[in-house]
């Protein structure tokens, strides 16, 4: 512009030369207003689940009451409804899971984070997500007919000889029970709780390590003392969301747990948990008003324990993240009262149980009795004690003292590392070898529709389905997920992000069982019939979340200076966005996508609610269609041979489309990130 | 007072220092004298660090170094095989470039050490923690609110926990890596005040990327080029009249 004038200055209603078209940065506020849509789906998604669960299972609400949670009668045809054994069995089976599982992932997770050279724990913390990938119904399939019989063999006698006169441990023991599927779900949650506990202990700074090593501490004092201490809370967090993973559990319990609907005393016996029961009871209640709202109703009690179970792991994981950088002193009270349980509590209640067994063992097996696990275990525990207390005295027996400990606590660790990866193979390994027995051509060429001493049947039709069902929830999931990412990470900086990811978390961890039911209640019930598209739609909201969390992720790792570049050269924010950024993180967010369609391609639970199964090739999308899982389960808890085979060939077919895309996505961004 | 003591405590010689396949140190021979403060000065990658950490063998945590040479404490090399490595860091103790206090109370920091070495006498650690208190004069601010956490306390009260946190385990050398880089000027001069304080009883070799801090405090200096030790000697020489030309350069800020 020639100005004569050296000396410009602010002429009201002048145009100035920096002022652009009126509508300049109306591209930028409707793009990023469209990501805000679809990322407030989360949100939308966890009221609308809430509310439609708890509107239709009004029924049964005011014939029973708050009654349900208390009864524990649960008879069908005198229209009593009581969950009380379904509660409990949900609690005892994700309690004891947590048990096995909490001490050895996070033992495997020290393993990969403080042990392992990165030759040895790249491989096994790749190996270890991977058991997350296996589908549950192939965990169910592989519980029921491997391992159950495996622990009626060896392991119940034992218990029943060592432990017996303990009323959890009372026999007579049966073949499927809540022990088993307390085994499995431990199992199914180990991955999970390695891999997150995994991030956390890598928030605690190094120089807190080397602070403790510098002082002469031994590597496994360091760790316990603080590596443990500093990762303390985002460590329960952790915990925390393998037990909602637990209770939320459908496929594998359902097969191993052995669904007798009453309250029973040992772990031995069958037992009943929620996801099971809605799995298991479906089919008669989907015709009989009452019923289906007791389902219903359970379905709600179970989103409103995850939601709540869900949301104060996340609280307390990004608690723990600020927390180790900087202090809190409210969580020093809470340890304190903590420690007052540690220091009185679980020796009383620990000693009283020992006790109680060494009087049963004498009374029982008189003297020899002495020489039961217990007292071994006991003996042990009195040896160290004793060896601390004499070794304490002088340096040089100390210092060995402290080296046998560290050295027993890594061959501990690495034990369990070993162990999680055993499981793995032992998994493949029966899957691979009774799958490629039964796998002939027929099961690619003939539907499921065969009687059950035709050894020509296969699984067109739940193939056909598996494929329509993944496409329709990719469709549904994808954009969603895709939009919503790029929305938290490009425009949700301040809080409001952080309350659409805390929701995407909260919606991640809710039952797919569950979401199985909102979509029943919400797409079938309403037109009256089973079909695709409500499965899909629920594969589809499975999908959101993981989709969205990932992208988000992908999107945060795209380096600032090149968006700086294409801001620099004038480009729009969302111009920038669609043709720098995301380009720039594209393999990460294709990885993503796979990993969820992977995850999504394995789901059985929600699929009984909405696809329901059809035992023909169906290709309409209003109509009811099987899918791989749905057929492995249905013939897995056959008693026919011949469907039995094909359920393994089914399960073969199904780890390897399942690992398959896994593995890829993996390989294709190793070293980058760790996705969990 | 020192009968039987060396006169010399830490000595390396001819020591290589390898990370992966680059070469950090090259040749470096020092003394570091008993009861002096040794100060080790140089511009940033210099190796001055890495060299302070062989003392220690903390290096060893790191994945895929190499040390050639011998590093010995009172003449008795730190390398040989059988060396303790827990007993060798509770003689030579470290206080890190940024404060590093555990996420624990004031008191479990300052006792941690003496716990894991064996200690478990109430009374005893009360005494501990209050002395090595006093020590790193700290005590008369924190003695009522030892079970506060540490890291609620400001960075130079948190840098001056960690100096009595491992003056806890009853050092012989206290190695200090750049202890006041992460400070203010108020926290760094009493710092410095609690370094001539404590050469009276234990030796220090310190890090320092200050020279006015080494010239403050120490009594030898060396300085680190490139991964070689250029030169060392009293601190006065080394700043006035240094034998080596690019000393010399250093010093009046021709470089670095």
């Amino acid at each position: 512009m020639p100005q004569e004038n050296s000396t410009t200055e602010y002429i009201p209603g002048r145009p100035s030369s920096l002022q652009g078209k009126k509508n300049a940065g109306l591209g930028d506020k409707v793009f990023r207003n469209i990501t805000l849509l679809f990322s407030l789906v989360v949100v939308l998604l966890i009221v609308w689940i809430g509310v439609q669960l708890f509107k239709e299972s009004s029924i049964t609400r005011h014939l029973t009451g708050i009654s349900i949670l208390s009864s524990s009668v649960w008879d069908v045809q005198h229209q009593q409804y009581g969950a009380l054994p379904f509660i409990i069995g949900t609690l005892v089976t994700s309690a004891l899971a947590l048990l096995i599982a909490v001490p050895m992932g996070l033992g495997a997770a020290l393993f990969l984070t403080e042990i392992a050279p990165r030759w040895i724990s790249t491989p096994v913390s790749f190996i270890i997500e991977l058991i997350a990938a296996v589908p549950s119904v192939i965990f169910g399939l592989w519980g029921f007919q491997v391992v159950c019989p495996f622990l009626q063999d060896h392991v119940n006698p034992w218990l029943i000889a060592h432990f017996g006169s303990l009323p959890i441990f009372a026999p007579p023991a049966t073949l499927t029970n809540m022990l088993a599927a307390g085994l499995i779900l431990a199992i199914m949650i180990l991955p999970f709780i390695t891999s997150v506990s995994r991030e956390v202990i890598k928030t605690v700074p190094g120089s807190q390590r080397e602070a403790a090593l510098g002082m002469g501490a031994t590597k496994w004092e360091t760790v316990r003392d603080v590596v443990l201490k500093g990762a303390k809370s985002g460590i329960v967090g952790a915990v925390m969301l393998a037990l909602g993973r637990a209770i939320g559990e459908t496929m594998a319990v359902v097969m191993v747990i052995g669904n007798n609907p009453h309250i029973v005393k040992s772990l031995l016996q069958p037992g009943y948990t929620m996801p099971s029961l809605l799995a298991n009871e479906f089919n008669e209640a989907a015709n009989e008003p009452i019923q289906r709202s007791a389902l219903l109703e359970i379905a709600f009690i179970l989103f409103i324990i995850t939601l709540i179970i869900n949301a104060s792991a996340r609280l307390l994981i990004l608690w723990g993240n600020r927390q180790a950088t900087g202090g809190n002193s409210s969580s020093e009270k809470i340890a304190a009262k903590l420690e007052v349980v540690k220091k009185f509590g679980f020796p009383i209640v620990i000693g009283a149980v020992c006790l109680y067994q060494i009087v049963a063992d004498v009374s029982s097996k008189g003297i020899g009795g002495l020489l039961g696990p217990i007292e071994l275990v006991l003996v042990l525990f009195g040896l160290s004690r004793w060896m601390t207390k004499v070794c304490r005295k002088d340096n040089k027996l100390w210092n060995r003292w402290r080296a046998a400990n560290h050295n027993a606590m890594y061959v501990l660790f690495s034990g369990f590392a070993a162990i999680a990866c055993i499981l793995l193979f032992a998994l493949v390994y029966y899957v691979a070898i009774q799958g490629f027995r039964a796998l002939n051509p027929n099961f690619f060429l003939n539907d499921g529709s065969k009687p059950p001493d035709d050894p020509t049947g296969g699984m067109k039709n739940g193939i056909i389905g598996t494929l329509m069902l993944v496409g329709m929830g990719s469709a549904v999931g994808i954009p969603i997920g895709l939009m919503g990412g790029i929305f938290v990470a490009e425009f949700g900086k301040g809080k409001f992000g952080a309350y659409i990811r805390f929701a995407a978390d909260v919606l991640n961890g809710i039952p797919s069982v569950v979401i199985g039911m909102f979509a029943y209640a919400a797409f079938v019930l309403p037109i009256g019939h089973f079909s695709a598209a409500a499965g899909g739609a629920a594969l589809g909201i499975m999908m959101i979340p993981t989709i969205m969390r990932t992208t988000e992720e992908m999107l945060r790792m795209v380096p600032t200076n090149l968006r700086e570049a294409s801001l620099g050269l004038g480009a729009t924010r969302s111009r920038t966005i669609i043709s720098i950024v995301l380009p720039a993180a594209r393999t990460g967010i294709v990885t993503g996508i796979m990993l969820a369609v992977a995850r999504i391609a394995g789901e059985t639970a929600p699929l009984l609610f909405t696809a329901f199964g059809n035992q023909f090739v169906s290709t309409k999308v209003n109509e009811p269609v099987s899918s791989m899982t749905m057929m492995i389960y249905r013939f897995a808890t056959s008693a026919y041979p011949v469907w039995i085979d094909l359920a393994w060939a089914g399960a073969l077919v199904l780890l390897i489309m399942v690992l398959t895309i896994s593995i890829i996505a993996r390989l294709a961004t190793r070293n980058r990130y760790a996705l969990r | 007072m020192s009968e039987g003591v060396p006169v010399i405590r830490m000595a390396a010689n001819s020591l290589d220092f390898y990370y992966g396949s680059f070469k950090a140190l090259t040749g470096v021979n020092i003394s570091v004298p008993n009861r002096k403060v040794t100060a080790l000065i140089g511009p940033s990658g210099c190796g001055k660090s890495t060299f302070l950490r062989c003392l220690n063998r903390m290096n060893d945590e790191i994945v895929g170094t190499k040390v050639v040479g011998k590093v010995s404490l009172d003449g008795d090399d730190i390398y040989a095989r059988g060396v303790s490595l827990t007993d060798l860091r509770k003689r030579v103790g470290m206080v890190f470039q940024r404060p590093n206090p555990f996420p624990m109370s004031i008191f479990d920091n300052i006792t941690y050490g003496p716990r894991i070495h064996g200690e478990n006498k109430k009374d005893k650690l009360q005494e501990i923690a209050e002395t090595s208190l006093k020590k790193a004069a700290l005590w008369d601010e924190v003695k009522d609110s030892l079970k506060k956490s540490a890291q609620d306390l400001s960075g130079g009260q948190q840098q001056r926990l960690c100096i009595a946190r491992v003056l806890a385990v009853e050092p012989e050398v206290l190695l200090m890596d750049e202890p006041c880089s992460a400070l203010d000027p108020n926290s760094t001069f009493r710092i410095e005040e609690l370094m001539s304080e404590l050469k009276h009883k234990y030796t220090i070799v310190i890090v320092t990327h200050n020279m006015q801090q080494a010239a403050r405090v120490s009594e030898q200096t060396g300085f680190f080029l490139k991964g070689e030790l250029v030169e060392v000697g009293e601190t006065a020489k080394i700043f006035n009249q240094p034998d080596d030309q690019r000393t010399d350069d250093y010093i009046r800020g021709r470089f670095g």
